[in-house]
């Protein structure tokens, strides 16, 4: 279903609860996994997307159309009054805005990066988990992951042995 | 891709769970490849869970984990001393590391420091993109050592005889750097640049040496016309700073300048700097990265560091613009009465600063005027910053045993060498590099990421290859001579001649002295004879073949032969073989009747010449039906037939060994030269003439290989697998044939479940009644 709007061609992306979205198909470029299915002529009818819902998409979709026109077109006209460096600080606070989610959007947001293939954003969002897990405890980890530690003590033992200094 | 929709995702989770993705085989990875990269990021991770430390364990991820941050600046984890130290006086000289990171990122600094078995001391000359550059100018041609300290591996190759005649030119820096791109390939890529000055010529030089083609290029030349610059530069010992894609050191003349050598166009320039005159050459200076890719320099005077930024404005003009400048005795709280701060070193990725002062190091970051303090351990007065990826060493093969006896290697203090482990124990090799350089590259042993350190404990032998406790030493040839020499003996697809090895025990007879002493007469062009008596040979018992072994290596001996008196084993003889240097299989026999070459009188004439192919005739059934005699048979076949040729001179043909089987447990052999009568006809009469030794031997011990090594030592190159169904032809290219069996549609069954086609009638009837609330709402 790939209409022409005002010079610039759209696609339409569906998610598995029956919502559809109609994107430019410069920001739906921004997802190597969308840019190879366009290449390969696969695009002309509505784009399912499964295992993403529509919420997820949609905030995938914001994503993607903030971060489109800083590397396109308008990124260029913009340019001239402001300077790169500033817009790239922008676009870094406007960042740190979108990653505020709970962590089950977070991580619903991860494999949806992981599965359209969105650099950017899957550095963004791994990112920030790890940030969110590095300063932890152990212990505060294993709870966050709803894990057990299956580590035997004495296999826990030889771990801490083999570098101890990594543990002081 | 299939067009149409996209590829079903792996893991289809409709309604997926908080954890998911920490969860996901395949997302997991992704997540803790962004762990911060600190020495004891991944240790402290693999305590999570059995699965995270699978993961972070695993070679691949390491590698990843490396190549992801080595793009990034990778973080400042210590420094090296700039010469080598020999901490006490018989032990060897040792290239020292400090780590500078509080713990739990401290890494031992044993695990990155060096030593060196021969004395000479070597000069570090920089360190960059964690590589580490060594000069060793002590022997007889100037070294050059490039060592990648997180695997261990390293590179070593001489310089070139153009620039290397020290009398005209003399080498004063240098500079290393992993070529872009490629940042975690194995063997590491990169390139060397070594800059030196010619004093007659006034002139400085520049010349490069890049792994890839494993070559010097031409040396670069640039003339200084500055007679003060060309006295002065010896000073020049800070390391370099790269700088956009140029490297540049300070030359420290009554003027300042840097020498600029550009990588990209190969062009060596010296560029004057706006610094205040000083004559004694005591001021500390060094080029530096600024905002935007440009120059800039910084420089200490007493207690102030100023940054000067170069500007080129559009005609061309370079003027200089002094910026910021940081006074240190306010930020780092210094009494101004004191000694002004030293610089030791500058890191340009992390933009920090080493000074020192009387009591400590101070790490000064120069953007943020971050500072942090060390305290002072020895006397530095210039240190190289280290920059790279390191996670400790996890894990490595998998044993907890051989984790442990790594660990224990690390915690041991100096006469340490690095050693990299390989997969595969037999894939090290030596292999000759650039020009008159020969160096062991330990990439050829495809090494694993984890480097260890091992004790070096033979002198003449580095060690390569420890898997499993098994340690493989390899030789390390020092010259032309010694290279050709280990050439000789190393594997080949077609091997030379045996060589047999004979040796005494502690109590030899007469007659086996004679027998020994015939053997080796036979043999004389392929044999190697000890003279000497070996009391802890004992062939057939275990552990006693250690020593036969070892002989077998130092001679590169095959075959063996071993001559003992013992009041239960008379006159004793064991043949033996060996595969890789191992105890192959033997035969032990005693020597009966015997009668050695001096008794036979004979035509001299027809004495067999040296080296000549015999023939063998075995005689008796005996030969064909008892295994002891199956075993001597093959035996004596591969201790006498020589060289494996293709094609053989008939008049050279000129011997005979003839062996009698007279009882299942013994053998008659005679030793016959071939005399040739006119017969009338082409082919000419044979008759044997007894020309000595001859024995009998009784067969007593044999010990067979078993199986597995059979089977090893049988293995021959093989031929190319014969490819079916594929042919190649220069028109249509390659083609294939597959089978496609009749599908029989017409004979298959309709499935039973019909589960899809409820859910189906389902969902319809949902989106019905949806649709209908749909238009229910609205009014």
């Amino acid at each position: 279903m790939a209409t022409r709007e005002a010079g610039k061609k759209m696609i339409m992306l569906k998610s598995p609860d029956g919502m559809e979205f109609e994107v430019e198909e410069a920001v739906a470029m921004e997802s190597q996994t969308i840019r190879k299915m366009i290449e390969d002529d696969c695009a002309d009818t509505a784009i399912l997307i499964p295992n993403i819902n529509s919420k997820i998409l949609s905030r995938v979709i914001e994503y993607c159309n903030k971060h489109v026109p800083t590397t396109g077109a308008t990124g260029a006209a913009a340019s001239d009054t402001v300077a790169p460096a500033a817009l790239a600080e922008d676009l870094k606070i406007w960042d740190a805005e979108f990653i505020k989610v709970n962590r089950a959007t977070r991580f619903n947001l991860i494999q949806a990066a992981s599965y359209l293939n969105i650099k950017g954003l899957l550095d963004l969002t791994s990112q920030t988990t790890i940030d969110t897990i590095s300063d932890n405890s152990l212990e505060e980890i294993r709870s966050f992951l709803s894990t057990k530690n299956d580590y035997l003590p004495e296999e826990e033992q030889t771990i801490r042995r083999e570098n101890q200094w990594a543990f002081q | 891709m299939t067009c149409g929709g996209l590829p079903i995702s792996p893991a289809p989770a409709p309604m997926p769970t908080v954890a998911a993705p920490l969860e996901d085989e395949n997302l997991l990875p992704e997540i803790l490849v962004r762990l911060a990269p600190l020495p004891s990021a991944l240790p402290r991770a693999s305590l999570v869970c059995k699965r995270w430390r699978r993961l972070v364990s695993d070679r691949r991820f390491v590698r990843r984990f490396r190549a992801h941050h080595l793009r990034s600046p990778p973080p400042l984890i210590g420094f090296f001393e700039e010469v080598t130290r020999e901490p006490s006086p018989d032990s060897p000289s040792s290239l020292f590391f400090t780590p500078i990171l509080d713990p739990p990122n401290r890494v031992p600094v044993s695990r990155f420091s060096l030593s060196f078995r021969n004395g000479d001391g070597r000069t570090i000359l920089g360190c960059r993109d964690g590589l580490v550059l060594l000069v060793d100018a002590g022997g007889a041609e100037i070294e050059v050592l490039v060592w990648d300290p997180v695997t261990g591996d390293q590179h070593r190759f001489v310089v070139p005889p153009v620039i290397d005649e020290r009398q005209v030119v003399e080498i004063l820096n240098g500079a290393v750097l992993r070529t872009a791109g490629i940042l975690d390939d194995r063997p590491f890529r990169f390139q060397v640049v070594l800059a030196g000055i010619d004093r007659p010529n006034k002139r400085l030089f520049a010349c490069v040496y890049s792994s890839e083609a494993g070559k010097w290029g031409d040396p670069i030349w640039v003339s200084v016309d500055s007679e003060s610059n060309v006295r002065t530069t010896v000073s020049m010992r800070v390391s370099s700073t790269l700088v956009g894609n140029s490297l540049y050191w300070s030359l420290n003349g009554d003027t300042a300048a840097v020498l600029q050598f550009d990588l990209g166009t190969q062009r060596l320039a010296v560029i004057p700097l706006p610094l205040d005159k000083c004559s004694d050459g005591s001021r500390s200076f060094r080029a530096m990265p600024v905002d935007g890719g440009g120059l800039g320099i910084l420089e200490l005077l007493d207690f102030n560091i100023q940054l000067w930024k170069r500007e080129i404005d559009r005609a061309g003009v370079v003027s200089w613009v002094l910026g910021k400048t940081i006074e240190l005795d306010q930020l780092l709280c210094l009494d101004k009465r004191g000694m002004s701060p030293m610089m030791l070193g500058y890191c340009e990725v992390n933009n920090v600063v080493f000074l020192r002062t009387v009591f400590s190091i101070f790490l000064v970051q120069l953007e943020s005027l971050k500072f942090s303090k060390l305290p002072i351990q020895a006397s530095y007065f210039l240190v190289h910053p280290f920059t790279s990826v390191y996670t400790a060493d996890m894990g490595i093969g998998g044993g907890p045993d051989e984790a442990k006896l790594l660990c224990n290697a690390m915690h041991k203090p100096p006469l340490l060498h690095s050693v990299t482990r390989s997969q595969s124990c037999c894939n090290g090799h030596c292999s000759a590099k650039s020009g008159r350089s020969v160096g062991i590259t330990q990439e050829n042993a495809r090494p694993s990421p984890d480097a260890a350190i091992v004790e070096d404990m033979c002198p003449d032998f580095e060690l390569l290859d420890c898997q499993m406790g098994k340690m493989v030493a390899i030789r390390v040839p020092r010259n032309m001579r010694a290279k050709r020499e280990l050439l000789k003996h190393a594997p080949k697809l077609v091997e030379n001649g045996k060589k047999m090895l004979i040796l005494h025990g502690t109590k030899t007879s007469a007659v086996l002295n004679d027998v020994l002493a015939d053997l080796f007469h036979l043999k004389r062009d392929h044999a190697v004879k000890y003279t000497k008596k070996n009391d802890n040979i004992r062939p057939f018992e275990s552990g006693g073949e250690t020593s036969l072994e070892f002989f077998s290596l130092k001679s590169d001996c095959s075959l063996l032969v071993y001559g003992s008196h013992s009041k239960k084993r008379p006159n004793n003889l064991v043949l033996g073989r060996t595969y890789d240097h191992h105890i192959y299989d033997l035969v032990e026999v005693g020597v009966e009747n015997y009668k050695s070459i001096e008794s036979y009188a004979y035509d001299k004439k027809l004495a067999p010449k040296l080296g000549t192919k015999p023939f063998f005739a075995f005689i008796g059934e005996h030969f064909e039906s008892v295994d002891e005699l199956k075993h001597l048979k093959e035996m004596l076949l591969d201790h006498f037939k020589g060289e494996v040729v293709e094609n053989l001179n008939l008049a050279g043909v000129d011997r005979i060994f003839v062996c009698t089987a007279i009882s299942p447990t013994t053998v008659y052999m005679m030793h016959c030269a071939l005399r040739l009568k006119r017969s009338g006809t082409s082919i000419p009469r044979m008759e044997l003439v007894e020309v000595g030794p001859s024995m009998d031997l009784v067969v007593r011990r044999h010990q067979r290989p078993s199986e597995s090594l059979q089977k090893e030592a049988m293995k021959a190159p093989g031929h190319a697998k014969k490819v079916k169904n594929v042919t190649n032809n220069p028109v249509d290219g390659k083609e294939g044939r597959i089978y496609i069996p009749d599908q029989e549609v017409s004979k298959l069954t309709l499935t039973s479940d019909i589960k899809g086609l409820k859910r189906e009638r389902r969902e319809a009837k949902k989106n019905k009644e949806h649709s209908k609330k749909q238009k229910v709402n609205p009014e």
